[in-house]
């Protein structure tokens, strides 16, 4: 052998064995340190000084929310609102997660792009597409229907359709939750062992019966995990009740909530309160989801990459797929239309005048012409840079993190963090806005209607989303690939730098891809910490929306629609291109 | 067993003249590792173990999955952190649980041959094996030709410039390895490298790394389940079982002389058979087992009355077709037979007794067929009855 004549350890031969200070360590262990002071500082000091320091007891507080007008009704509101449209939405979402993995009415597509819909077209948009398809006199569904009503000689003047109720507010909400109910239930379902529903099929079950005896009782852990996810989200929502339920004066949580924190003087000690009243449900609905997983045996998940039998529909086929394409309809592509046909508009009336077609409040907005369209430039340009600023600091914070905890589990502070930017999701993001407004907007910090703290709360609040998927992008390149680069002699800096990486980049790229969707459309968030000096997106569309204004709306609507589509689009593709050079 | 050999040598941090031969490569002492599993019952993994590897060594822990060598391979590369006790090896001590010292993975200049072979698949071949030296910040112009020559060693030079995926799993072994190699540590570890290969590349595979170690000289600790991958590799064998060294030595010495049931099982098939000292005669001892008397020459000390285990390998029954006068003969019947390519398989029955496992070259006898079987008294080993008997 010619290696044998050669100096054999090519190296320095003593091993430098003494415990060098290692920047990685150091670096992710600040960085840790930092993002769980932002996540706990801002709860830990309102909650403390609302409570605790102020003049005010707890007794007060407690007098005070109680009294508060019409307080009994806004959680009644609340209840049905929620209650309702997560019931809805489970039904429609285990329909649809069963017609597209279990059934021939399947369309490879639609799979992969149901729970996109909420990225697509954000719920805000979603809503005032609503309004503008279904509003008594001026919507646009509704003059369709009349001119085909008049055609047979009925002359109505308003509706029929109508979002401003109880029927259009919960559709709404619905259509919003579905997504969420979908990827888990459509998870389970995929990762089943297929034996399970085929042991049932050769017992001489018939589909009906395999589905309501072996399919449904096997997937009710993911049922019910997405179930709370959408009771998370429906309680958290602010945009579709600030939009639907102010004509017919539905008020909801947490437009109580924000209205009690934009009067003056706030009222911080009733707004913290009625928040935790959102907490505790929340938190008892984790406890009960731990209770019931933990209590009974769900081990049914078998190896992946095997493909189960698919239930033929028959003449039930075209059917099912006319409902799932109908939901991308509904969602998406009518209120897109909408929103599309009224930013061409000069006004939005119950007359559509084709003749006026013209791009001019897209040149008002893009050139910011008038007072409206920089206000509405503005918004866009500030959202669109928070959120790449956001979503770039995240998702690099996120992974160095994770790859910090993952190797120092033992740690104190990695436990600590690790728990910490879980947090945001089980506190909703109201809260998190009374936090931020309690803890950085005042002196010491005065960050009041800067762009920085919206940046630090978009931070917090996407920080669930961004470490669970970075997290999973690190699992997926497995333990081994780390640890061989260990025992290759490399840092944990190299070993980040060189393996973990590189090789997390096509999940990263989705992470980012979701980040910034979500701080570029959050609404709840930035309509408590935005102002009008330094508006975004999601508070400017309330904005005009409140004040008039809407086909700047609409414009604004749609450009930052296209944008999101096309970050979303671009960043998948990107993941999957990489994806595949790695195979 | 470990324990009085380790006891009898200095300890290697005690020596800084490093003349001494003894000095061991790797020296494990009292080494505890748990695992808290999620429903708060705890795992014993490695349960106070104690080896020295000499340098040069060839150490083959052997084990079913479970036993804890995989586990114990972890603790000397440092990617798993003991519950107590130290590990030493020439560059110093690695881990002590009592002075609270745990040197990380990469600076303990240990190379590891992982089982999935956890080759980067972002990086061509070249720069996986070149990663080692970039780490350590080795010169450049010694990498390239260092880098060429180990891949040419291992038969893979014309692949440098491919990634893993594009090449079949018995190259991407060899790059595994030579990614352990390159950079020229004194101690490599294996973990189980061969379990994903087929079985010629695997043999031909096992044969190359035997030769590679004995040219390098590097000592090599190696952990598998299959008993003829550490019989043809191994200096010693040290068979795991429960967390526990069950018994160390070269692999001649546990296959002839298997300390325990449960060693003599997982170093090779067993045949055995339960039965009660009767008497001596001469230097055989005399067992009355279900086939009736059974003489077993031993140097054990059994004495009249004992409850025995006596276990021999399937190799050792002969197979006959005329009564010829040998001790330990009966006549059977063929029960069942499988042709396995190299040896019949047979189930025999001496009257109501069953034998499985009875080895035979020639042509396959069918069932029913009448034969004599013997064993010699030299091929049987006598194991102190017990709670070995009890497990089995």
């Amino acid at each position: 052998m010619t290696i044998r004549g050669e100096k054999w350890p090519l190296t320095a031969s003593r091993a430098s064995v003494s415990r060098r200070p290692r920047g990685f360590m150091i670096l992710a262990s600040t960085l840790a340190a930092l993002i769980t002071v932002l996540i706990l500082y801002p709860l830990g000091a309102t909650w403390v000084s609302v409570f605790f320091l102020r003049g005010d007891s707890v007794t007060t507080i407690l007098t005070a929310t109680i009294r508060e007008p019409d307080i009994g009704k806004v959680l009644w509101n609340t209840a049905v609102i929620i209650g309702g449209s997560v019931l809805i939405a489970t039904a429609i979402g285990a329909t649809l997660a069963w017609l597209s993995e279990r059934s021939d009415a399947s369309m490879g597509w639609v799979t992969r792009a149901l729970p996109l819909v909420p990225f697509l077209v954000p719920p805000i948009v979603g809503a005032v597409g609503w309004t503008i398809l279904t509003a008594p006199k001026s919507g646009y569904l509704n003059l369709i229907v009349r001119g085909i009503a008049s055609w047979f000689g009925l002359d109505i003047s308003t509706g029929p359709l109508n979002p401003y109720n109880w029927v259009g507010i919960i559709f709404v909400y619905s259509l919003y939750l579905v997504p969420l109910v979908y990827l888990p239930i459509a998870a389970s379902l995929r990762n089943l062992d297929p034996s399970l529903e085929e042991a049932s099929t050769s017992s001489g079950a018939s589909p009906w019966w395999t589905l309501r005896y072996v399919t449904l009782p096997a997937i009710k852990p993911a049922i019910g995990a997405g179930a709370l996810l959408a009771l998370i989200y429906a309680l958290s929502q602010y945009s579709i009740p600030a939009i639907l339920g102010n004509v017919p004066r539905i008020e909801v949580l947490t437009v109580r909530i924000v209205r009690l924190m934009s009067v003056f003087p706030a009222q911080i000690g009733v707004a913290l309160t009625l928040g935790m009243l959102m907490i505790v449900v929340i938190i008892t609905g984790l406890w009960l989801q731990r209770r019931i997983l933990s209590r009974s045996r769900f081990a049914t998940i078998g190896g992946r990459g095997m493909r189960s039998t698919v239930v033929a529909l028959g003449r039930w086929k075209w059917p099912s797929r006319i409902v799932m394409l109908s939901y991308f309809l509904i969602t998406t592509i009518l209120p897109f239309i909408a929103i599309v046909l009224l930013s061409m508009q000069p006004f939005w009336s119950s007359v559509i005048h084709w003749t006026s077609f013209n791009l001019n409040n897209y040149t008002d907005v893009l050139g910011g012409l008038s007072a409206l369209g920089r206000g509405a430039r503005d918004a866009l340009l500030n959202s669109l840079s928070l959120a790449s600023i956001g979503a770039t600091g995240s998702i690099v914070i996120s992974a160095i993190i994770v790859a910090f905890t993952h190797r120092h589990w033992s740690n104190p502070l990695a436990r600590l963090t690790e728990a910490s930017t879980k947090l945001p999701g089980a506190v909703s993001h109201v809260v998190i806005g009374i936090a931020f407004i309690g803890a950085l907007a005042g002196p010491p910090f005065r960050l009041s209607g800067t762009l920085a703290i919206l940046l630090l709360a978009y931070l917090v609040v996407t920080m669930p989303q961004a470490s669970f998927i970075v997290s999973t992008a690190y699992s997926q390149v497995g333990k081994e690939l780390s640890e061989a680069s260990f025992t290759s002699g490399a840092s944990e800096t190299r070993t980040f730098a060189k393996i973990s990486l590189p090789l997390m980049i096509p999940g990263l790229a989705a992470g980012w891809a979701t980040v910034f969707v979500l701080m570029a459309g959050d609404v709840t968030v930035s309509v408590m910490l935005a102002s009008p000096g330094r508006p975004v997106v999601g508070y400017e569309i309330l904005d005009l929306w409140t004040f008039g204004g809407l086909p700047t709306l609409a414009t604004i609507a749609t450009v930052f629609t296209l944008l999101s589509c096309a970050v979303v689009l671009g960043a998948l593709a990107l993941s999957r291109k990489m994806a595949l050079v790695r195979r | 067993m470990a324990r009085t050999q380790s006891d009898l040598k200095r300890r290697p941090d005690s020596t800084e003249d490093g003349s001494s031969q003894i000095v061991p490569s790797i020296s494990i002492e009292n080494l505890v590792k748990h695992f808290r599993r999620e429903n708060g019952t705890e795992v014993r993994a490695v349960d106070d173990i104690s080896i020295d590897v000499p340098l040069g060594e060839f150490l083959v822990l052997l084990g079913p999955s479970g036993c804890g060598k995989t586990t114990l391979l972890r603790c000397i590369a440092g990617l798993e952190k003991p519950t107590s006790g130290r590990i030493a090896t020439q560059r110093g001590v690695m881990f002590d649980s009592g002075k609270r010292r745990n040197v990380p993975p990469e600076a303990r200049r240990i190379g590891m041959v992982f089982q999935s072979y956890a080759l980067w698949p972002h990086m061509t071949v070249f720069d996986n094996v070149a990663y080692p030296l970039r780490a350590r910040r080795a010169p450049k112009a010694g990498i390239h030709s260092r880098v060429t020559s180990t891949l040419d060693v291992l038969g893979i030079g014309e692949l440098a410039h491919q990634y893993p995926g594009q090449v079949s799993g018995g190259q991407q072994q060899r790059v595994a390895l030579a990614r352990a190699l390159v950079a020229g540590e004194d101690t490599v570890l294996f973990d189980e490298p061969l379990s994903n290969v087929d079985a010629q590349v695997r043999d031909e595979l096992r044969i190359e790394i035997r030769g590679m170690q004995r040219e390098l000289g590097f000592t090599a600790v190696y952990v598998t389940h299959d008993r003829e991958e550490a019989m043809g590799l191994a200096t010693r064998i040290a068979v795991i079982e429960r967390g526990r060294v069950a018994q160390i030595g070269t692999p001649k010495a546990i296959y002839s002389q298997p300390s325990s049931l449960h060693v003599a099982r997982t170093i090779g098939s067993t045949t055995e058979m339960g039965g009660t000292v009767k008497g001596w005669e001469g230097d055989h001892a005399v067992v009355n087992t279900k086939l009736g008397l059974i003489r077993v020459s031993t140097s054990e000390s059994v004495s009249p009355g004992d409850n025995v285990l006596l276990v021999t390998r399937p190799v050792d029954w002969q197979l006959d077709f005329n009564d010829s006068p040998l001790v330990n003969q009966w006549r059977a019947v063929i029960k069942a037979g499988a042709f396995l390519g190299t040896r019949n398989e047979y189930i025999v029955a001496v009257e109501d007794a069953l034998i499985h496992h009875v080895w035979h070259h020639g042509e396959i006898l069918p069932q029913g067929s009448q034969v004599w079987i013997s064993i010699p008294p030299a091929a049987i080993q006598i194991l102190g009855d017990s709670d070995e008997k009890a497990k089995a």
